[in-house]
């Protein structure tokens, strides 16, 4: 049923062992921005993090609003440059979005005047493809997500989490060795929320250990990191910085395993833990709450 | 009217299938006059009380003419041929003015949008320009393109230019942003996302412009007819008024009416199929 290919064509091949376009080292990085609030101050959204993913490593960036996860991503996206420091993907500096990276948002961003299949084409149509060639993967792809019966409708024919679904699709199409997923599945109910969860994890759990994609999940949602993600990297805010970096060690495959082992101790545990430092720096009733 | 029908079958004590039958004709008929026959009725009873009014001499026929009066005019324009060349000369000016002005409009709109430095430079005059009431350009058009078809559309296309401009420009602005960074993480070149998501995303703010342009691109022209022209229907309403034929102008103003409600009539569709997917 996984008729798409998502092998790694487009690797480089000038090197003998050229670092995969998946590897990411991120090398004592901050970034601070002017604030326009106050004149001549700045704000530090990242302090001194650094970070090495191997490809094929499913890492969730997880962290309250204003920990600067997201500006985090968009280093690696290429749509920011660092203040101090560098970001390495594929062994090179970041300086502009790579061919060879993908990305997605919580809103679809799906253009409204093309057909499902037509916006699951856009990121083929300027890479050397022909039309029966795009238009045959997005079919494919669209099968993938559960959306082969809806190619030719337009978006708004589609509920939300059909149109995450065409999202991933679009996303996949360029076959990305590097995921980068800003809250993907943030704007969406719990129950749909799940499937989508179980359905990216299957896609992404196809792939033997050694072909997977490299994924950067960043989500504030902690069950959602613990549940998807092989490394959890949590984020406390002003200035941004990295807290925790922990393996999580749930079996794979879990796309099928997801509502069991949401209920197993060793989960719990996880959650609580993690919890108490997500939370902690957070609230500073806490202790108050716990005494009452 | 189910209400009424319902306890009456019951009182009856036995099936009676003509009554709900009544009360489902009748509420096909209220529908019917609710959606056609409400507004049939009012024009019909409106222009019943005016003709009735002229007859009576409530008002006076020479003011305000009447509908009889009216029809009559309008057959006779019609019948000499008059009518007919009229309304070429201001369609042609007319259309010959959305195809200047329109193309015209997009192009500088997407310009400035798209060239920050050109917007800085010639945005501070846009406003003052477009504030002139249009209608005070026309003796001057008149005098450089003198009274040709050309002076009509030139007041048309300073209308009509502006009113695109302003909304494809703003159009273009509000592209959206996750649209354009989707565009951008998927290696699009700079261009291709102008082409591909900046601009298909402005098409229905454009339409909001080529909508407006089409009724007041007739407001240009038919006034500049009425300054000076050789033909055109705002030179068949002067001359009518002049003769103090209040018949003619009414007949006039009706053809007036019924060609910009078909023109609308034909936008609206094309923006309809045109923008199927929203």
């Amino acid at each position: 049923m996984e008729a798409v290919n998502v092998g790694h064509t487009q690797c480089p091949t000038t090197l003998s062992e050229p670092p995969s376009a998946g590897e990411i080292d991120i090398v004592g990085v901050s970034v601070e921005f002017r604030d326009r609030t106050r004149r001549g101050r700045t704000l530090t959204a990242l302090t001194d993090v650094s970070l090495q993913i191997a490809r094929g490593q499913f890492v969730a960036l997880v962290g309250a609003s204003g920990c600067g996860k997201t500006t985090l991503l968009n280093l690696l996206a290429g749509e920011l440059r660092p203040t101090a420091g560098q970001v390495l993907v594929g062994g090179r500096p970041v300086d502009r979005p790579l061919p060879t990276t993908g990305y997605m948002l919580a809103r679809d961003g799906l253009l409204p005047w093309r057909s499902v299949r037509s916006n699951v084409e856009l990121g083929l149509e300027h890479r050397r493809t022909n039309r029966t060639e795009r238009s045959e993967r997005a079919q494919d792809l669209l099968q993938l997500v559960g959306l082969g019966d809806f190619a030719d409708a337009y978006p708004r024919q589609l509920s939300q989490g059909m149109r995450q679904r065409a999202a991933i699709a679009r996303t996949l199409a360029t076959e990305p060795e590097l995921l980068l997923m800003d809250e993907p599945f943030a704007a969406l109910d719990a129950r749909t929320k799940l499937s989508l969860q179980r359905e990216f994890l299957r896609i992404w759990e196809t792939e033997s250990p050694e072909r997977r994609r490299t994924v950067v999940f960043v989500t504030h949602d902690l069950q959602e990191a613990l549940l998807l993600a092989d490394r959890l990297v949590v984020m406390l805010p002003r200035p941004g910085r990295v807290a925790v970096d922990r393996t999580i060690d749930l079996p794979r495959p879990r796309s099928t395993e997801l509502s069991r082992i949401l209920f197993t101790e060793e989960f719990r545990r996880n959650y609580q833990n993690l919890f108490e430092v997500l939370e902690g720096d957070v609230d500073p009733d806490r202790d108050l709450a716990v005494e009452q | 009217m189910s209400v009424t029908a319902f306890p009456a079958t019951v009182g009856a004590g036995g099936p009676g299938p003509q009554k709900p039958q009544v009360g489902e004709g009748s509420r096909r008929l209220r529908g019917l006059l609710g959606s056609v026959g409400g507004p049939v009725v009012l024009l019909v009873g409106a222009l019943v009380l005016w003709e009735v009014a002229a007859a009576r001499g409530w008002v006076a026929v020479s003011t305000f003419s009447s509908p009889s009066l009216v029809w009559a005019e309008l057959r006779d324009l019609a019948a000499s041929g008059a009518l007919g060349s009229d309304l070429i000369a201001t369609l042609t000016a007319m259309l010959v003015s959305l195809a200047i002005g329109i193309p015209l409009g997009v192009f500088v709109g997407l310009l400035l949008a798209a060239v920050p430095a050109v917007d800085r430079l010639v945005s501070p005059f846009l406003v003052p320009l477009n504030s002139i009431p249009r209608i005070a350009l026309a003796p001057l058009f008149v005098i450089w393109f003198g009274i040709t078809m050309n002076a009509k559309v030139a007041v048309a296309v300073s209308i009509v230019f502006f009113m695109v401009l302003f909304n494809a420009k703003s159009g273009i602005k509000s592209a959206d942003t996750d649209m354009m960074m989707v565009a951008r993480m998927l290696g699009i070149p700079r261009w291709s996302i102008f082409r591909k998501v900046v601009l298909p995303g402005s098409v229905p703010a454009i339409f909001a412009g080529v909508r407006l342009s089409v009724t007041y691109s007739l407001l240009g022209v038919v006034a500049t007819e009425m300054v000076a022209a050789r033909d055109g229907l705002g030179l068949s309403i002067v001359r009518n008024a002049t003769n103090f034929n209040i018949g003619g102008v009414f007949a006039v103003l009706l053809v007036l009416a019924v060609f910009a409600t078909v023109l609308a009539f034909v936008v609206g569709r094309a923006e309809k199929w045109i923008l199927r997917w929203q």
